[in-house]
């Protein structure tokens, strides 16, 4: 029954042109040049296309921890901006109040100075006052000293200048130079 | 320079001894006494010796006079028995005998002024003001 099925197939295949002989020889030659493809062309083909993926890999992997890293940086950076943003205020803030401090003090500082050049200024005027003053007594002294001696060696009687005389005897004889 | 300050000091030891010499009994200088000092020193001496003699016993003189001379100088009445109080007075107080001259000063105005050596007392208008102008002179000065 098979050998029947056999020449079946075989008388089948002559139906359709097909040479057993032809068909083994093309086969063989089919499959040592798919060998030869195989060994030469497609594995070198699909090392490279490995490499290829491999580096594509490789790029992605490296892109994507890129992003990773652009995203952790992108969020740091904001943290970090955020935080000078608040430094920058506070040292502004702080500048601020030493800038209004030291104006205060400087006004303190300004007010006292004046205060105290002003109270100089009135002691010189006292003290510029007084020289004045002492100078005017000193040269009125002098001056009344004049005019007195003038009058009374003009106005002054005989009879004054007796009694003035008695007056500093007396005066003498009650000296005692020791 | 030490021969030169010897004989300075004899000198002055000499004139010394010739003005004590030619005091009176109340240790004031007599005339009669000074002249024959003077008559003596002419007949021993001569020359540059005598006259360095002389120079020294005058400038010995001038000292005793001044500090045996009471000189009272008044403006106003001063009577004599008032010069004579005076300087009896500060024949006391100098423990000295004193020679007084009294003089008229215009400049005073009025009072009395007295003057021995270098002691000055004044009571007279003159000497107030002059006191005064110090007073007033310095208290310009303290400036």
């Amino acid at each position: 029954m098979q050998i029947i099925s056999m020449i079946d197939f075989g008388e089948l295949l002559r139906t359709f042109g097909v040479d057993w002989h032809l068909l083994v020889v093309q086969s063989l030659n089919f499959a040592v040049v798919s060998y030869l493809l195989y060994r030469f062309g497609f594995r070198s083909v699909v090392r490279l296309m490995d490499e290829r993926r491999a580096k594509i890999e490789s790029g992605l992997e490296y892109a994507d921890r890129m992003r990773k890293e652009i995203d952790v940086f992108e969020s740091s950076r904001a943290e970090r901006i955020e935080v000078v943003k608040k430094e920058a205020g506070d040292i502004i803030k702080s500048a601020k109040n030493d800038a209004k401090l030291i104006l205060e003090q400087g006004k303190v500082e300004s007010r006292q100075l004046a205060d105290n050049m002003v109270a100089s200024a009135k002691r010189e005027a006292v003290h510029i006052r007084e020289q004045v003053i002492r100078e005017a007594k000193g040269e009125i002294g002098l001056l009344v000293a004049d005019i007195t001696e003038r009058v009374l060696q003009s106005q002054m009687s005989e009879e004054q200048r007796n009694e003035y005389a008695a007056s500093a005897e007396k005066m003498l004889l009650s000296e005692n130079l020791q | 320079m030490i021969a030169v300050e010897n004989l300075h000091n004899s000198l002055r030891r000499l004139a010394n001894g010739l003005v004590t010499i030619s005091l009176d009994n109340d240790s004031l200088v007599s005339d009669e006494r000074v002249m024959l000092v003077v008559r003596v020193l002419k007949e021993t001496y001569g020359g540059v010796r005598l006259r360095s003699i002389i120079a020294a016993y005058l400038s010995a003189l001038e000292k005793h006079i001044a500090l045996t001379s009471l000189k009272i100088e008044h403006r106003g009445k001063l009577s004599d028995a008032a010069a004579s109080a005076i300087g009896k007075h500060f024949e006391r107080m100098l423990n000295r005998k004193l020679r007084t001259r009294v003089t008229v000063s215009e400049s005073l105005i009025a009072g009395i002024r007295i003057g021995v050596a270098d002691i000055v007392v004044g009571y007279s208008i003159a000497d107030a003001l002059d006191a005064h102008r110090k007073r007033a002179a310095a208290a310009h000065l303290q400036w």
